[in-house]
Parts: C-alpha cells; sequence; structure tokens
C-alpha cells in the first residue's frame, strides 16, 4: 500500500469490516472535511477497482491541564460519519476542483467515452508527465500538427457538468495530497494497477518534530532552529573582525576591573587604613587621593579607547552586513518580491544591520564583561561576609521572575512596533513612486491624511514602549536595590556592635551597586536584545529563503545556442486558485519569428516570464535546442536570451549606461549601432548631453516611447539567440512603430523571436502565430491560415483591429 | 451630475441581471448547482458557479454565475430575490465555494522566523495552521473583522473582534 497519509490501525479495522481488507488497498489519503463543512478525517482508500471514503470524525476527551493554559485533548476513537464507495468502472472524468480555500474530488458518472487526450477543463488538475514526444502543435512530425483546437471545446464538460458527483472535500492544507491521490486515480482507474513510484517525493514534514513545513516550497522547519544556534550562525561573520571585538573586550575588561578596586581603595582603605587611627597608611590622606584620582584617569582612558575602536569598526560590520542582505535578495526569486513592498524591505536593511552590529560589537562584550563581574562581586562579597551576601541576594529570584516578565513584553512590543514603522514606510515609498497618480486625481488631501494616521499610529506605539520603559525599570530598578536597605540595617547594627568595620560595610555597599550594576544593565538590555534577537530572525528569514527558481547545480552547456524552442504542455499558476497557463505547447525553430496574440491577461507574457526562468512552470517543461531550460546554467540561459518587455525599468545613470547594461564592455560605436537599430539614436542625439544624459527620478525623464527604444537597443547589444519583444511598441506612435518594425525585422533575421502583441498588425510577418486565451492555446498557424477562418477568434480579432483602424482613416 | 453620469456607465456595461423572471436554479443529483435560463425556450445551461463580487461586504449580493467554461451567465443582484428554496440552494453553493471556518477561540500562537503556528477551535472543529508572514496574511475587513490565510492558502474569518473571547484577543492584538 502507498500511503499518501498514514493510515491508523483502527481505521483499517473499520475499513474490513466494511469489505475492504487492508491488502486490496492500493493507496489512501486523508482529507479533512465532510459535505457540510466539518473538520474531519475523511479516509479515502482505493483498491483496483473500487474507491471507497470513510468519513470519521475524533472522539476526543479532555487531557490533564498542563501549564501554561492548553488543556490538551486527548483523541479516544473515532465516531463514524459516513461511509460512501463507488466502483472505479462507474465513474470517470476525475477532476480536482479548488474553491476559495477547499476543493473537491469530483467525477462524472459513466463510462469514459472521450478520447483520453480531450482538452480538460478550466479547473483541471494538472497534467503531469504528459510529454508527447518530439513533435507538439508544430512539430515536424506531423502527426500532432493539429493546427487549431476550436475554442468551443476548452473546458467542455460533457452534459454540462449536469452528472458530476463529488467524491470528497478537502482544504488546501490536504492539497497537495490529494493532488498526489488523483494522479494515482487516474493510472489506477485506467490500468487498474499503481502508477511507478515517481522517484523524488518531495519532503512536506519536518523529520524532527514531524510538523508539516509551514512553507510547502521550502523545507525549514522554524521550529527547529533554536535561537542559540541562530547566534552561532553568525558568529562566522564576525570572526573576520576578532582582533578587534578581543580588543574592545580586553578594554572593556580593564576598566571593569578599575571599577572593581576603586571602591575597595576609596572605602575600605580610605576609612580602615587612611582615617582610622591604628590604620597602616593613617595620614597619608593626600597620597590615597591621588591613587584614586590615578585610577579614574585611567578608566577614563580605557573607555576612550574602546570607543575610538568601535566607531572604527562600526561602519565596517554594517556596511558588510547589508551587503550579505542584500545579496540575498538579489538571489531570491521574483516571487519573493512580489509577495512584499519595497519601502518594508528597505527599512529591513537598514534597521536589522545597526541593530546586528550593536548586539556584536556593544551588547555582547558588555553582556560577558557583566556575567564575570556578577561572578566575581559575588565572590568577594561571599569571602567577606556569606550572612549579609545571603541575606542581600533573598530578593534575586523574584526580581529574575519580574526580569524575565520584563523581557517577554518588550519582546511584543518591538515586534509591534517594527510593523508600524515597516508599514510606514511602505506607505511612504507608496505615495512617492506614485506621486504622479495622486496628483493627476488630485488626492494629495486624502494622502496627506492616510499619511497622518499612519504616522500618528507609529507615533504611537513608540510612544507607548517608551511610556512602558519609563515606568517599569525605575520600578525594576528601585526592587533591585531593596538589597541595600537589609545592608544598612543589618550591617549599622554590626558596626555599632563593634563587630564590623565602618569601611567593611561601605565596602559591602559599594560592591552591592557594583553587583547590580551590571545586573541592572543585564535588565536593560532585554528589550533590546529581544529587538536583536527579531532581527536575526529577519535576517534569516530572508537569507534562508530558498529561491523557488534554483539553478540546476549540474548544469547542461550547450555551447553554441541555436534558438529552437519547445513549450510542451506548460503549465503554471502565480496564485493557488487559479491557473495562468493550462497545458501551451508549440516549437518555433530556429531563426523563426512566432507571434504571440491574445487578450489582456490570457496569459502572453507570462510565456516569456517562464522561458526567462522569472519564474518556474509547474507543469510540462520548456526545452532550448532539446534540453529542459532548468538543466541549463542561469549565465547560459540568460547570455542567449534577451527581453524588452511592457514596463521598461531604466535604472537611474546615463543612457549609456542603461543601453551597456547586458553588455558592459561594449564599445561606444556598438551602443550607438544598437541604438540606431532600435531608432533610439535620434531622440538621444538631441540631448545636450547625447549618450550622457543621466535618466531616471530627479534627472531626465524619457516618454514611454523612448524608454522603450532605449530598451530594445539594450537588448539588441546583447545580440541574443532567442529575442522575445513583449509589446515592445506598444507605447510608440504608428509612425514610430512602423520605423521600428523595419529595424526588427532587420534584427529578428537568423534569431528566434516571440513578438507578443496587441496590434496584430505587428505580427503579419510572423513565421506562426498562436493564439492564447485564458491560459490555453485556442489556436495556431500562419496568418493567412487563421485569417480564413471562419470562426477563429484571430480572423474576428483582426475584422475588429482592421475596422477601427478604417475609422480613424488609417489603412494598414 | 454625477447619477447620469452613472446611469450612462450603466447603459454602455450591461450587468445581465439574473432574476426568478429570467432563469431558475435547481441542484444536481450530485449536489451541485444548476441554472436554467427562462424565456421564450428555456435553456438548460447546466452546473453554475458563483462567484462574489464583494465577499467581504457582501456576502450574499452581487453574485456573478459562470458556468463550467467561465463565461459569466449574469449576475444575481441579492440571494433574496429569489424564492427561499432557491435562496437554500444558492446559500449552499456559496458555502462550498467560499470556505471559510470561524475562529472562536485561539488556544495558541508561536512565532518563529517570520511564521507563526496557531491553534484555534474553529465553528467547524479544532484546527492547526501556520501562517507566513503574519501581518501581511490578517486582511483587516471593516472595523472589527479579520480573515487570516495561513501558508497553504485555506482562510479563517474573525467576524467580530470586539465580541472575540477576551483571551484570545489578547494572543492576536499584536499583529492588528
Amino acid at each position: 500500500m502507498r500511503e499518501l497519509s498514514p493510515l491508523p490501525k483502527t481505521v483499517r479495522d473499520m475499513l474490513s469490516e466494511k469489505g475492504i481488507p487492508e491488502q486490496d488497498i492500493l493507496t489512501c489519503v486523508c482529507a479533512d472535511m465532510d459535505e457540510t463543512g466539518t473538520l474531519c478525517d475523511a479516509y479515502a482508500v482505493m483498491t483496483k477497482d473500487e474507491l471507497a471514503i470513510l468519513t470519521l470524525l475524533p472522539t476526543l476527551r479532555p487531557g490533564k491541564r498542563t501549564f501554561p493554559y492548553i488543556k490538551p485533548c486527548i483523541q479516544t476513537g473515532y465516531a463514524e460519519l459516513d461511509f460512501t464507495h463507488f466502483m472505479l468502472s462507474d465513474i470517470c472524468d476525475f477532476r480536482l476542483e479548488e474553491y476559495v480555500g477547499s476543493g473537491k474530488l469530483t467525477a462524472r458518472l459513466g463510462r469514459d467515452e472521450t478520447p483520453t487526450d480531450a482538452p480538460e477543463g478550466p479547473d483541471m488538475p494538472p497534467r503531469w508527465n504528459r510529454r508527447s514526444g518530439p513533435g507538439g502543435l508544430f512539430g515536424s512530425g506531423g502527426k500532432e500538427s493539429v493546427s487549431t483546437v476550436p475554442l468551443s471545446s476548452i473546458g467542455k464538460e460533457p452534459n454540462k457538468g449536469i452528472d458530476r458527483i463529488c467524491l470528497f472535500n478537502f482544504t488546501f492544507r490536504k492539497k497537495a495530497v490529494v493532488q498526489q491521490f488523483l494522479e494515482i486515480l487516474k493510472v489506477v482507474a485506467k490500468t487498474g494497477e499503481l502508477p511507478a513510484e515517481s522517484g523524488t517525493k518531495k519532503e512536506t514534514v519536518c523529520p524532527k518534530c514531524k510538523t508539516p513545513y509551514p512553507d510547502p516550497h521550502s523545507p525549514v522547519c522554524p521550529r527547529c532552529m533554536d535561537k542559540m544556534q541562530m547566534v552561532k550562525r553568525l558568529l562566522p561573520f564576525f570572526y573576520k573582525y576578532k582582533f578587534f571585538i578581543i580588543l574592545i573586550f580586553l578594554c572593556i575588561l580593564a576598566s571593569s576591573v578599575l571599577e572593581l578596586l576603586s571602591p575597595y581603595i576609596s572605602s575600605k582603605i580610605f576609612y580602615d587604613e587612611v582615617l582610622a587611627v591604628n590604620g597602616k597608611y593613617y595620614g597619608q590622606i593626600v597620597g590615597i587621593i591621588l591613587v584614586i584620582v590615578g585610577a579614574n584617569l585611567l578608566s577614563t582612558v580605557v573607555s576612550m579607547i574602546t570607543q575610538l575602536i568601535n566607531s572604527r569598526i562600526s561602519a565596517r560590520v554594517t556596511y558588510d552586513l547589508k551587503k550579505i542582505i542584500f545579496s540575498s535578495f538579489g538571489r531570491l526569486s521574483l516571487s519573493f518580491f512580489t509577495g512584499r513592498q519595497t519601502g518594508g524591505l528597505m527599512t529591513q536593511l537598514n534597521s536589522d544591520a545597526n541593530t546586528l552590529y550593536w548586539f556584536f560589537c556593544d551588547a555582547f562584550p558588555y553582556m560577558i564583561i557583566n556575567i564575570i563581574q556578577i561572578i566575581g562581586v559575588s565572590a568577594v562579597l561571599l569571602y567577606m561576609d556569606w550572612k549579609l551576601t545571603l541575606l542581600t541576594v533573598l530578593p534575586l529570584p523574584l526580581l529574575l521572575y519580574v526580569y524575565r516578565l520584563i523581557l517577554y513584553a518588550f519582546k511584543k512590543m518591538h515586534a509591534r512596533q517594527f510593523s508600524k514603522s515597516r508599514s510606514f514606510y511602505d506607505l511612504i515609498a507608496d505615495v512617492l513612486s506614485g506621486i504622479r497618480i495622486v496628483k493627476s486625481f488630485s488626492k494629495e488631501k486624502e494622502e496627506v491624511s492616510r499619511f497622518d494616521a499612519k504616522s500618528r499610529d507609529e507615533a504611537n506605539t513608540g510612544l507607548k514602549l517608551t511610556k512602558m520603559s519609563n515606568t517599569i525599570f525605575p520600578l525594576f530598578h528601585f526592587m533591585m536595590f531593596s538589597g541595600a536597605y537589609i545592608v544598612w540595617i543589618y550591617g549599622g547594627w554590626k558596626v555599632s556592635q563593634g563587630v564590623m568595620q565602618y569601611g567593611t560595610m561601605m565596602l559591602f555597599i559599594s560592591y552591592l551597586s557594583s553587583l547590580f550594576g551590571p545586573m541592572n544593565q543585564l535588565a536593560d538590555m532585554s528589550g533590546t536584545l529581544t529587538n536583536c534577537i527579531n532581527a536575526i530572525h529577519r535576517l534569516f528569514e530572508v537569507h534562508d529563503a530558498i529561491p523557488d527558481v534554483v539553478e540546476s547545480k549540474h548544469p547542461v552547456s550547450l555551447g553554441n545556442v541555436q534558438g529552437k524552442v519547445e513549450f510542451d504542455h506548460v503549465g503554471f499558476s502565480y496564485t493557488k486558485d487559479k491557473k495562468t497557463i493550462d497545458g501551451v505547447t508549440f516549437t518555433v525553430e530556429t531563426g523563426e519569428t512566432l507571434g504571440i496574440v491574445g487578450k489582456t491577461g490570457a496569459g502572453k507574457s507570462t510565456l516569456a516570464n517562464l522561458l526567462t526562468r522569472l519564474y518556474d512552470v509547474s507543469e510540462g517543461g520548456i526545452y532550448v535546442d532539446g534540453v529542459d531550460i532548468r538543466n541549463l546554467s542561469f549565465d547560459e540561459l540568460h547570455r542567449s536570451i534577451a527581453i524588452v518587455s511592457q514596463e521598461t525599468y531604466l535604472f537611474r545613470g546615463t543612457i549609456m549606461d542603461n543601453i551597456r547594461y547586458a553588455k558592459p564592455d561594449a564599445g561606444e560605436e556598438e551602443v550607438m549601432a544598437a541604438a540606431k537599430v532600435a531608432y533610439a539614436h535620434p531622440f538621444i542625439i538631441q540631448y545636450p548631453d547625447g549618450y550622457n544624459t543621466m535618466i531616471g527620478k530627479g534627472y531626465k525623464e524619457l516618454s514611454g516611447g523612448e524608454r522603450q527604444r532605449v530598451s530594445i537597443a539594450r537588448a539588441i547589444l546583447k545580440n541574443p539567440k532567442i529575442l522575445i519583444l513583449d509589446e515592445a511598441t506598444a507605447s510608440m506612435d504608428t509612425e514610430t512603430e512602423r520605423q521600428i518594425q523595419k529595424a526588427i525585422t532587420e534584427i529578428t533575421r537568423g534569431r528566434t523571436t516571440f513578438i507578443i502583441a496587441h496590434r496584430l498588425s505587428t505580427l503579419r510577418d510572423a513565421d506562426k502565430l498562436i493564439v492564447i486565451d485564458g491560459g490555453k492555446m485556442v489556436e495556431s498557424g500562419t496568418h493567412r491560415e487563421l485569417i480564413i477562418k471562419p470562426d477563429g477568434v484571430y480572423a474576428k480579432l483582426y475584422k475588429l483591429q482592421l475596422e477601427a483602424l478604417k475609422t480613424i482613416g488609417i489603412d494598414p | 451630475m454625477e447619477n447620469m453620469e452613472n446611469s450612462r456607465l450603466s447603459k454602455i456595461v450591461s450587468m445581465n441581471r439574473l432574476t426568478p423572471e429570467n432563469c431558475r436554479f435547481s441542484l444536481s443529483s450530485g449536489g451541485f448547482l444548476l441554472m436554467e435560463r427562462l424565456g421564450e425556450t428555456s435553456e438548460m445551461m447546466g452546473r453554475v458557479i458563483l462567484h462574489r463580487a464583494f465577499p467581504f461586504e457582501y456576502p450574499e449580493s452581487f453574485l456573478a454565475v459562470m458556468d463550467t467554461e467561465q463565461n459569466e451567465l449574469g449576475v444575481i443582484q441579492d440571494v433574496t430575490d429569489f424564492d427561499p428554496e432557491t435562496r437554500q440552494f444558492l446559500r449552499c453553493a456559496l458555502a462550498r465555494r467560499y470556505y471559510m471556518p470561524i475562529i472562536v477561540r485561539i488556544d495558541s500562537i508561536k512565532e518563529r522566523f517570520g511564521f507563526s503556528y496557531w491553534k484555534c477551535k474553529t465553528d467547524q472543529g479544532d484546527v492547526s495552521f501556520s501562517v507566513k508572514d503574519t501581518y501581511r496574511s490578517i486582511l483587516k475587513v471593516g472595523e472589527n473583522r479579520i480573515v487570516i490565510t495561513d501558508a497553504d492558502g485555506a482562510r479563517y474569518d474573525i467576524p467580530d473582534l470586539i465580541h472575540f473571547d477576551k483571551k484570545s484577543f489578547r494572543k492576536i492584538e499584536l499583529y492588528l
């Protein structure tokens, strides 16, 4: 049996009672919801000719109450809610239907009459392993060169879905396993046997604590990563600065030794040896004062040196930390950034680096010194008078408890403040980058009030934090010094009895403050320390985030890329609920031009994103010269593909730098040639600074068409084998577009080119055209072939655009 | 003036409103919602799926009715336009598509590395789930309602924070 979810013994017994013996079960899965939406355990088991669903509600009894508050429940057994079973011969056309937050596995009643390769519905499960050999729609094989698939049959349910039934329900937490179950189910229904194990099984559960990974795509279990581990992981980074850190450490050590010595001199020796009549140095007041001044001077010098070293390395360490975080950003896939806002990342980069620096170069050495000091002072105190010492440390356990409480409260407050200030900076970044829109809709007032609300919110949280630390810490200090009162009472009585010297008591009191001083500092540190641990959290969150798109470890080298591109049953979705690309298959031979047509949001640009591996396909594969692009190195792939997209982004810098971005070593002449081809040269040369014109925010703002021409030049300069023009001419006027069209014909020669366009006139010269609708390829062929199709989507679109152009007096 | 503009807009974009006069809903043997278009010649449209246009503000109004091929057949203005039996069908279909257990109590929230682990009691039973990027996964709807989306894409609802269990509120307060 292949258990997709574990099948408990009790359930096995229940099933065999119902006539499904354990040895007949091929596979099983545990879904988690019944028809009414109640969360329960629904076991779906499959034999070679039967599918049974046993819905059970675990019966629980409350367990022993444990600290802190949760009353655990102990499962005692199961109550049966429902049992249904189907003969596999009675049902067919299995589908996984995804809704919002939950889904269903459904089937159609009756025998499967549709051909196996019939197009599937819009909410269809993925089609794995369906690479049907060479060919595909444009393939040279000829067998599959069915040029078009009629639109009307896409997603068609025979009988309009009336005879569809639900097999079982599940919430999205079970989606992955149910999908696996479905794949097996399809094979078993057809062949009656289990399919071969699909080799690499994705680990979804942490091997240590058995809880599912929070992010199904990255096998990192945050639960099993402890804090010390994190600090340890950061240590190698600071290893570089070990010399400085040791120096700082020594300085602090020296100053704390001096600090310990000075009470001994100013209390014990001063009172008992200098001022007392029978003292060793009786009367040498000047001498002792000089010693005290000397000691103080020395400690001042030491702390000055510490400060100097600190300021010297702080800049370097923060710089290095920011570099680490920034390079993590570069490594991550596009999807990491689409899920977060830029402003948030900026605050993260800045403040976290500072916090970490503070921790390792300031707080960390101090913490160690403080701990040493506490141990040293208590040893001295115990040696001097152990009874008195024990009396004074009595309040310690209570203090420690309070300290822990404070630590917890501050951790929460800091996390909250961070999130507030993050959302505040997000807003600023948002409004500033969209200032043109804000102004054009004259929404300045609204934005100001939005800003006001956020800013007030942030200030309030900050205020609360300050208030809290201003009330809690003085109280805490007061409690800490309660030990001193005990010394006054007990020591005062002893001195009056003549059992203790006056100097000893004074020494006791000053040492007590040097015992509580470090403890106090440790307590003060609590807030900032937790802040720092949060910062390390975030640092590793970015650092450990596994890019969705991973470069192959052993990339295949193509050497000289020819430029043949195949899409084979490619499927992809940005979000969980909607498939953006579904089963797209085509082949583009070396040097051919493929036009991609479709409505807005049909998935045209996504095809380009997949080919450049900004995202990875979730089904099927993309092949360049017959090699899966996932097996190519990023370098080789990106060297051979250039893209000019509808959203052009030019970096702040000169036009020259921008064009040269892809090929930094290109010469001036080369750059100019590329600009000429892209028709950018004429306008660039108009600028007083020519190619050295600075562009970007705060400098020269280029128009949409100009920007696009610059980015075309950038792509041309790269001289790629595969060129993608994604609405590259969309924001140009017809005249410019025509001119650039000539240029494009020129540059596409000998290159595999993908042209994505709304304006069909742009595509007339393409060797092949495909029409994408709702993520599926609905038509394909040459312009001539498609234009004569009576009900074709392309023909319809073309006619519409033709008429539109005629009405404005242009004959395309 | 604004009204005039609006009426012009709605003229340009026809909403194709579905009413008891022009359509009828029923349930298939498999329990799925079916729609039949009424008129001079009635036509069975087959299985339909309801999409809420404003899932949070108007859960029972502005429902787009789509067929299995994702074509919009029309819009239901409000569930109450229909007779009680049909209402029942529609509500049932909505509940199926938009599955969102209501959290009645939060037992614990533990945070590690930007993920948080939740143990909750919902109206549909006990559940534990993990949430990625907690602050951003909690959607504030209006003043007192929040919707939490977990790492798998499942959703959980807290419809009224004011009357929410006090102890649980304290656990979640931090993320609001």
